[in-house]
């Protein structure tokens, strides 16, 4: 055993020896997690908002209204402009993610409100961010839905929207008349309904109150529903944390996870990836310069060596997460849901990255090529793996292929005690295969290496 | 200590060893002498147990094969790269190789200092080796082999790249390590070192053992006779001869000398002689 120590002490010296190497192992990773914590968070705590130019060509009462909606809109940085084609330059340059044009005539499309097909907006988004398509066209149905809203708070609004819908009707031709009866005795249904609604009762929507949108909506609706008046609404939705996982006494877990507490994890696998290719690379030196020669020599076995080597980069690693898990606790208010989780993950992390150390350092005939070798392969794994972007950018194929890297689920499993509060039966799978991974690569290593010595 | 018997190894197509068999005993200097590829390091490594050959056996210190980690605690290597930790102060490199032939600290403190101090290198102990000349790390090289006082040493070119004061050194180093019994296998391929230092020589050549014996046997058998070059005004003569002295007091009755030189058989000679090479060919 105090050969198997000596070869890993050696080691963990020549680390501490090289500058360079320790920076990568230690800082890099801290930088890298402090970073794009800070980016997540944008930049001083605050949600990232979405950069939306809006071009409003009607500048009626209505798209006067709209746009001031979308810039009330907490998820939207708005900024207005008068014509369209500078609007649409503005994204065509990455200087803003979408515009939306509000065209002329948009105003006099939103009358009759219960027979049109609705007022109509533009939408164009920058190729690069097909995620915020998605968010903006449901923020502009919501923001259409709020203008239907507030139509039945008002009924003297919602009478002249049917009287408008009406005329429409009359006008419209091509409809049958099953069709038009059956419009027309709706519209007469709503009018009844709306002509029992006092005209005294005017609802405004409360301001948001001292407990946040989500409480005020439901004060909305209640109060609607007193006067008869559902909070009408195809969907309401609730928010609930997902994060976490309510404990027995019914109880959430601790503080929901700030940015860097995602970026964290991350930072340990650049730190983990960055021992096990600075080891790897070492072993490929002390074959190369004929130091490995001595220690096969001496009256140690070989297992004892690899032993040896391996330890250096397991002691390593551990001390890696230690590291930035200690400063994200200590400044960036980090916490783990679960020490025992967290430090078995971190365990079968380091195992993990033990093996591909060890196979890497055999695949690579010199260290010129077990550094391109080396940043090759891990670089790969922490793409696919989501170890750069997030998993869910990603196309489904490629989220399927991140399976096999083990990148993946050692962020999971670290993961699952920094923040998601996983128990002992959602660790077995990641840590069973990244224990998989790491024995598969030490033994595969350590069977070439004897190949290669005794040829 | 060292008995190496009918080994043979083979890469492909290619002979390295090719049933090389020789011994060394206690308090001798084994010299194997050849030109580069000739199959010397080859040999050294199944000594020392880094190969194994196809065929042959070796047997060191009676005990056992070298492949047994508890035979290789006998015997020390000095390889023919210096096989060093650049980053490490020399005694940090001489505490983790002691830690590995299992001493103590006290006892690889005093082993380090003592090595250090047998190779000149006590007042660099401290320093990382990168910082060190050639001729130091080779030093340095030397000094690993002695730390756990192993009864076989085996030295692979030691001298090679290292500059004459060094090398004095080195050849000085090998004496003393004889003359306290130890058993030193020497390889090299320079001629005057093996004459120097050697007390049997074993000329190897394409994997085989061409010839073996002391300096002064190999070169009466095979180095042939001396040669007398006698120069006048107007000519030069050569005269091979077996008694160079009578020759020579015979040939300086001729008027006109103007100089005479004599060229002794030696193990350069001895090579050529037996393989039609020179040995820096």
């Amino acid at each position: 055993m105090d050969a198997v120590w000596a070869i890993a002490s050696k080691d963990m010296r020549l680390l501490l020896r090289d500058r360079m190497g320790f920076f990568f192992a230690f800082f890099f990773p801290l930088i890298v997690a402090v970073f794009f914590g800070v980016i997540f968070s944008g930049g001083g705590g605050r949600t990232a908002r979405i950069d939306v130019v809006v071009a409003d060509l009607d500048g009626t009462d209505d798209s006067r209204a709209l746009v001031q909606q979308l810039a009330d809109d907490p998820q939207l940085a708005v900024e207005v402009v008068a014509d369209r084609e500078p609007a649409v330059a503005r994204v065509r340059a990455g200087k803003s993610t979408a515009v939306i044009v509000i065209p002329e005539g948009f105003g006099g499309k939103q009358s009759g409100l219960f027979f049109s097909m609705g007022a109509e907006v533009e939408l164009g988004v920058d190729p690069a961010r097909f995620a915020e398509r998605g968010m903006l066209e449901g923020l502009l149905i919501k923001h259409g839905f709020m203008r239907m809203q507030q139509s039945f708070r008002r009924p003297a609004l919602a009478r002249e929207e049917l009287k408008l819908s009406r005329d429409r009707l009359q006008r419209t031709e091509g409809i049958g008349p099953v069709q038009r009866l059956a419009l027309n005795r709706l519209f007469d249904d709503i009018e009844a309904f709306l002509a029992v609604l006092p005209e005294q009762v005017e609802l405004d929507p409360p301001d948001d109150g001292p407990e946040g949108p989500q409480a005020a909506s439901e004060d909305r609706g209640h109060a609607d529903l007193q006067s008869g008046i559902a909070a009408w609404q195809p969907m309401r939705i609730r928010s609930i944390d997902a994060t976490q996982r309510q404990s027995a006494d019914g109880q959430y877990g601790p503080r929901p996870p700030s940015s860097f507490a995602i970026t964290f994890p991350q930072g340990i696998i650049w730190g983990v990836m960055g021992c096990a290719l600075g080891f790897s690379i070492a072993m490929v030196g002390e074959r190369t310069h004929g130091t490995l020669l001595r220690l096969r020599v001496a009256p140690i076995t070989p297992w004892q060596i690899l032993a040896g080597k391996s330890l250096a980069c397991f002691l390593t690693t551990l001390a890696v997460a230690v590291f930035l898990i200690a400063i994200g606790a200590a400044v960036f208010d980090v916490r783990p849901t679960s020490w025992p989780i967290l430090a078995v993950a971190v365990v079968c992390t380091g195992l993990c990255f033990v093996g591909i150390m060890m196979l890497l350092a055999v695949l690579s005939p010199s260290e010129r090529s077990g550094n391109g070798l080396g940043w090759g392969v891990l670089l790969m794994l922490s793409m696919i793996g989501g170890g750069m972007l997030p998993l869910f950018f990603m196309p489904g194929w490629m989220r399927t292929l991140s399976v096999i890297s083990p990148i993946r689920w050692s962020i999971l499993a670290i993961e699952g005690g920094l923040w998601r509060n996983s128990n002992w039966g959602e660790l077995v799978l990641p840590c069973a295969i990244l224990l998989a991974i790491g024995a598969a690569g030490l033994l595969a290593g350590a069977h070439l290496l004897r190949r290669q010595e005794s040829a | 200590m060292l008995r190496i018997r009918n080994i043979h190894k083979s890469y492909g197509r290619v002979k390295a060893v090719d049933g090389v068999s020789l011994h060394v005993e206690n308090g001798e200097v084994l010299g194997l002498l050849g030109p580069n590829g000739a199959g010397k390091s080859t040999t050294i490594s199944i000594a020392v147990g880094l190969i194994l050959p196809d065929s042959g056996e070796v047997v060191v210190g009676g005990v056992g094969s070298p492949s047994e980690p508890a035979v290789r605690a006998m015997m020390g290597l000095a390889p023919q790269a210096v096989a060093l930790y650049d980053d490490l102060t020399a005694a940090e490199n001489l505490d983790c190789f002691g830690r590995l032939y299992g001493l103590d600290r006290s006892a690889r403190r005093s082993a380090a200092a003592s090595a250090l101090e047998r190779v000149g290198l006590s007042d660099r102990a401290r320093d990382r080796v990168k910082a060190y000349s050639g001729g130091m790390k080779r030093r340095l090289n030397l000094a690993t082999v002695l730390l756990h006082n192993p009864r076989l040493v085996l030295l692979d070119e030691p001298t090679a790249g290292v500059d004459p004061q060094s090398r004095s050194a080195i050849i000085e180093m090998v004496r003393s390590l004889r003359d306290e019994g130890r058993a030193v296998v020497y390889t090299t391929h320079y001629m005057e070192e093996a004459q120097r230092v050697c007390d049997r020589i074993e000329i190897v050549d394409h994997g085989r053992v061409i010839a073996s014996g002391s300096p002064d046997e190999l070169i009466g058998l095979h180095g042939g006779a001396s040669v007398i070059t006698i120069q006048t005004a107007d000519s030069e003569s050569r005269f091979e001869t077996d008694d160079p002295v009578s020759e020579l007091t015979l040939r300086l009755r001729d008027p006109g000398v103007m100089g005479v030189r004599i060229d002794r058989p030696d193990l350069e000679s001895v090579f050529l002689r037996l393989t039609g090479r020179s040995l820096r060919d």
